[in-house]
């Protein structure tokens, strides 16, 4: 009887062994890191248009999208992009006055929230490369839209496509293929 | 060199501004031809190609320079075969203008920084960056004229320079950081409107000229006033640091997401006391003496100070509890736990993190010279060494850096180096994988090798962490009978992978002879997703992905533990008997088969994928271990107790008494991660590729630290912290006890004195 009752007390010790609360951020230590930030891809941009706090947006050589606050440098908010083994052919682009920040990457056409990170919307195109995308500045055409719509410019198997992405939707609104006749097919030697 | 395109291989931009929608792209005429750079205008339905007038050639891809996008006027920026002309256009125009590029020899790379929002005045820099020095040309383009001018020069400053352009509504303004100089300029002329001296960052070796590689600005003049800047810079040493009017404001060590190897190492001096007695053994008889009275007579002149301090610590710690555990830097010392984790980056820098100290850098020291877009591929750090690609070593001992030659030839890929004794000597052995090839050598001569079936790759080589202790020889029953261990610290487990087949190869191999002690294999496995494995004292574990195509019945994440003992039948001591030594080279067992191991294997459902592994180091390995694993997919990581993998565990049947008290339990296939066993509580830590584990001084707690693309450390007590007095321990409580019982005892002394003494005269 004493037996079982000092096995079973053996067996709750276990239980005792966890991050106990006031140990929980003392014992241990975290950097949130996002990474060797890329020049082009590295801005100050408002998250919200009426107010005048800024933060740093960042894509990174390690593939991370994140957000930094200016006045102490933690993070906001971070996204890894997957798929994506180093950050060639990743675009970030900023979007001022949008709410929004735009990204793609492989053939995947990315609009985050500016102030939280979520997804706001995510298109995959078929097949193909991105390989640049903008938001444009011709006036809109109806009032309601509240962002300006994105160009994204893919090569695919059949030569080069530009689509009209709607801003706030992300649905693709126009295509036009464009056959160029000289491109140059194999990867020209970048000495 | 493209500003504002990232590292896209292909060679078409996009271009718009409030004007219209352009498409730059760059053609080959023919193969021979140089290249070509066309404009087309984006119409409702078709692109219209824009006719520039001027040299539209270029030499190679990369001398299109620029392409501007957003913002009023963009322009579009190249240079010429000879690199000594710059071709400026003003996107939906045909113009070109030509500008002349000094010193066009010396320069390495042409940067341009242009607005990118909608501006009043359409201003751009271009900087020019040569190995010795930077300087930077300001260009206006004219509105109304659509004319592009250079207006004015900055001067070459030496060294290297970044700079930056802040939109504002007041006008553009550009921003030059050198290593120790930060000036503000506006668009319009070269006369600087704010100077500050380059702020010392912190952590930075001053040994080392750090400069600035790139910089975003944040500009805000107020009408006669000074302006106020602050600007996010990196610099050459992976900080990435915010710097407000000329003050450093804080830092991010984002370098420290490209560690390629870390390892914990003791940066504090040896032990005086050891080496004091290490001289009194090695002299002789007198002197050791006289030196071991000097040494006395110096500790007790240090006594006084001692029992000084003696009081104060008292009272602290005496009236400090319920506080919690007070980790301060002389409990740390004192524990072990303030141990410097030296990490090797990407960036060929050598980073030491104070893991008593919230993992702060403490320095952060230049290794290795390497190109713009070179990696480091150091493969470890410490005791050992980093080898690079280039295959030179360094060697971090008692804190000093070197560089020694590399003694290994060049494409051998070091993996580890083992020991086998023989005869009273040590000899080393070295294995690593040359063309698909698992192979040992001694002495630079090829003495075993592993040739993976033709079907299949070597996926990982994995070896227990170097002189693991190992506190008991077997494993004891509830019956007190014992198993033993088969301990071989010379043993490798070597994965292979079939990816067609989709099967796995696990052996374990005896690196001193190249002997398989044990075989098994896998199929229906998903070879592309992480195989992580672990080998430890006498077992291994390894984990991977099922695939449910054909013979897997389940589509999962597996984990399979293995211990190793010498026989089957507890107090057997196997084919080895009681012998004293062993050797791998000579076979035992009938003159022609080495001794195997009976393998007690045991397989395991998990909830997710596991991306590494490690176990927990503890200074004599009486702790129980902890088997850490790295969780990818919810960014966690997980302390599993050993108990709970043990392969012992009964299938189909309740524990005997006897069982019980040995641990065991009844076998079920799924292991869910307790959320006790959870290492980072709340914390997300991103893509974790290693985890090292180091012992502290302490016997019952090991310190961890992971590393990927986030960094986490902490400190993990498998059995409890067992050799602490926690926190909450009542040392008041306990010193007035004893205080009250002795003195209960004096005054209760007498009195029983008194009685037992008129009992004697009572009693006559």
């Amino acid at each position: 009887m004493l037996r079982t009752l000092t096995v079973l007390c053996a067996l709750l010790a276990p239980l005792a062994r966890a991050v106990f609360l006031d140990e929980a951020y003392k014992i241990d230590f975290h950097h949130p890191l996002l990474g060797l930030p890329l020049e082009p891809a590295t801005f100050f941009q408002q998250p919200q248009p009426d107010s005048k706090a800024s933060l740093i947006y960042t894509l990174s050589e390690k593939s991370v999208v994140g957000a930094v606050n200016p006045k102490d440098g933690t993070l906001v908010w971070r996204q890894a992009l997957d798929g994506t083994e180093s950050s060639h052919n990743v675009l970030l682009r900023p979007g001022d006055g949008q709410e929004a920040i735009l990204g793609a990457r492989n053939n995947i056409v990315t609009a985050w929230h500016a102030g939280n990170g979520r997804i706001l919307w995510e298109q995959k195109l078929d097949q193909g490369l991105v390989l640049d995308v903008r938001w444009t500045q011709l006036p809109t055409q109806s009032s309601a839209r509240s962002r300006n719509d994105i160009l994204v410019l893919v090569r695919d198997s059949a030569g080069l496509l530009l689509k009209r992405l709607d801003g706030t939707s992300g649905k693709s609104t126009k295509r036009l293929s464009i056959k160029t006749q000289n491109v140059n097919r194999s990867a020209p030697e970048l000495p | 060199m493209h500003a504002d395109s990232q590292y896209s291989d292909e060679l078409t931009f996009l271009s718009t501004s409030a004007s219209g929608e352009y498409v730059v792209s760059v053609e080959s005429a023919s193969r021979d031809q140089p290249y070509n750079i066309k404009v087309a205008r984006v119409a409702a339905d078709t692109l219209e190609e824009i006719a520039l007038d001027g040299p539209t050639g270029i030499a190679f891809p990369k001398d299109l320079l620029y392409v501007g996008s957003n913002t009023d006027l963009p322009v579009i920026v190249w240079t010429n075969q000879l690199h000594n002309l710059l071709y400026i256009n003003i996107v939906g125009t045909s113009s070109i203008a030509t500008f002349d590029v000094e010193k066009s020899s010396e320069i390495d790379t042409i940067k341009i920084h242009a607005p990118t929002h909608s501006t009043r005045s359409a201003h751009f820099l271009i900087q020019y960056q040569s190995d010795t020095s930077d300087w930077a040309e300001v260009f206006h383009v004219d509105s109304e004229s659509s004319i592009v001018q250079k207006v004015f020069a900055v001067p070459a400053v030496a060294g290297r320079a970044a700079f930056s352009i802040s939109t504002t509504e007041s006008g553009i303004y550009f921003t030059r950081f050198t290593g120790n100089q930060i000036s503000i300029f506006s668009s319009s002329s070269s006369k600087s409107i704010g100077d500050w001296s380059f702020p010392k960052v912190n952590n930075a070796d001053e040994r080392e000229e750090y400069f600035p590689v790139h910089a975003q600005s944040e500009v805000l003049v107020r009408n006669g006033g000074a302006p106020v800047i602050r600007s996010v810079v990196l610099l050459s040493n992976g900080d990435w640091t915010l710097i407000k009017n000329g003050e450093a404001s804080w830092y991010r060590p984002e370098s420290l997401a490209g560690i390629v190897a870390a390892e914990f190492v003791d940066l504090e001096e040896a032990q005086p006391l050891i080496h004091e007695l290490e001289i009194e053994e090695q002299t002789n008889f007198i002197s050791s003496f006289v030196h071991r009275l000097v040494r006395h007579v110096h500790t007790l002149s240090r006594l006084a100070v001692k029992l000084g301090g003696f009081k104060g610590m008292t009272m602290a710690e005496i009236l400090a509890f319920g506080i919690g555990r007070k980790s301060d830097a002389e409990t740390n010392r004192v524990f072990g736990f303030g141990k410097t984790v030296v990490v090797a980056t990407e960036n060929g820098r050598l980073i030491g993190l104070d893991t008593g100290n919230h993992g702060v850098p403490v320095f952060n020291i230049k290794a290795a010279n390497l190109g713009a877009d070179e990696r480091w591929t150091a493969q470890a750090v410490g005791s050992i060494s980093a080898r690079l690609a280039e295959m030179s070593a360094i060697v971090v001992k008692d804190g000093i850096i070197g560089t020694t030659d590399p003694t290994i030839s060049s494409n051998f890929t070091l993996s580890a180096s083992l020991k086998s004794t023989s005869n009273g000597q040590t000899e080393l052995t070295t294995y690593g994988i040359e063309n698909e090839v698992l192979q040992g050598r001694r002495d630079g001569q090829l003495t075993w090798q592993f040739v993976p079936q033709p079907s299949q790759r070597i996926h990982s080589v994995t070896a227990s962490v170097k002189d693991e202790p190992v506190a008991s020889i077997g494993k004891v029953l509830g019956d007190r009978r014992v198993l033993y261990k088969y301990q071989n610290p010379n043993a490798i487990l070597v994965i292979t992978t079939n990816g067609n087949a989709g099967t796995i190869a696990v052996h374990l191999l005896d690196a001193t002879s190249g002997v398989v002690l044990y075989a098994s294999q896998h199929g229906g496995v998903e070879t592309s997703r992480p195989i992580a494995a672990v080998i430890s004292e006498n077992w291994f574990a390894y984990s991977f992905t099922t695939d449910s195509i054909d013979e897997a019945v389940s589509k999962g994440y597996q984990l399979v533990v293995s211990e190793l003992y010498e026989s089957e039948l507890p107090n057997d001591r196997g084919p080895l008997g009681a012998n004293a030594s062993f050797s791998s080279l000579r076979p035992t067992v009938d003159a022609t088969q080495p001794s195997k191991p009976h393998v007690i294997r045991q397989i395991f459902h998990l909830p997710e994928e596991i991306g590494t592994m490690a176990v927990t180091q503890t200074s004599q390995g009486i702790t129980s271990r902890d088997l850490l694993v790295g969780l990818p997919g919810t960014s966690a990581i997980v302390a599993i107790p050993r108990l709970a993998v043990d392969p012992r565990r009964l299938v189909g049947k309740d524990p005997t008494p006897g069982q019980m008290e040995e641990g065991l339990t009844r076998y079920s296939p799924m292991i869910d991660f307790d959320p006790k066993w959870h290492l980072t509580h709340r914390l997300e830590v991103m893509g974790v590729r290693k985890i090292i584990a180091a012992p502290a001084t302490l016997e019952s707690t090991s310190l961890v630290f992971a590393y990927g693309v986030d960094v986490f450390g902490t400190r993990v007590a498998p059995s409890f912290a067992f050799d602490v007095l926690g926190g909450s321990f009542n040392k008041l409580q306990l010193v007035l006890t004893v205080v009250a019982l002795t003195l209960g005892a004096f005054v209760v002394a007498p009195l029983v004195q008194r009685k037992q003494t008129n009992a004697l005269w009572q009693s006559l």
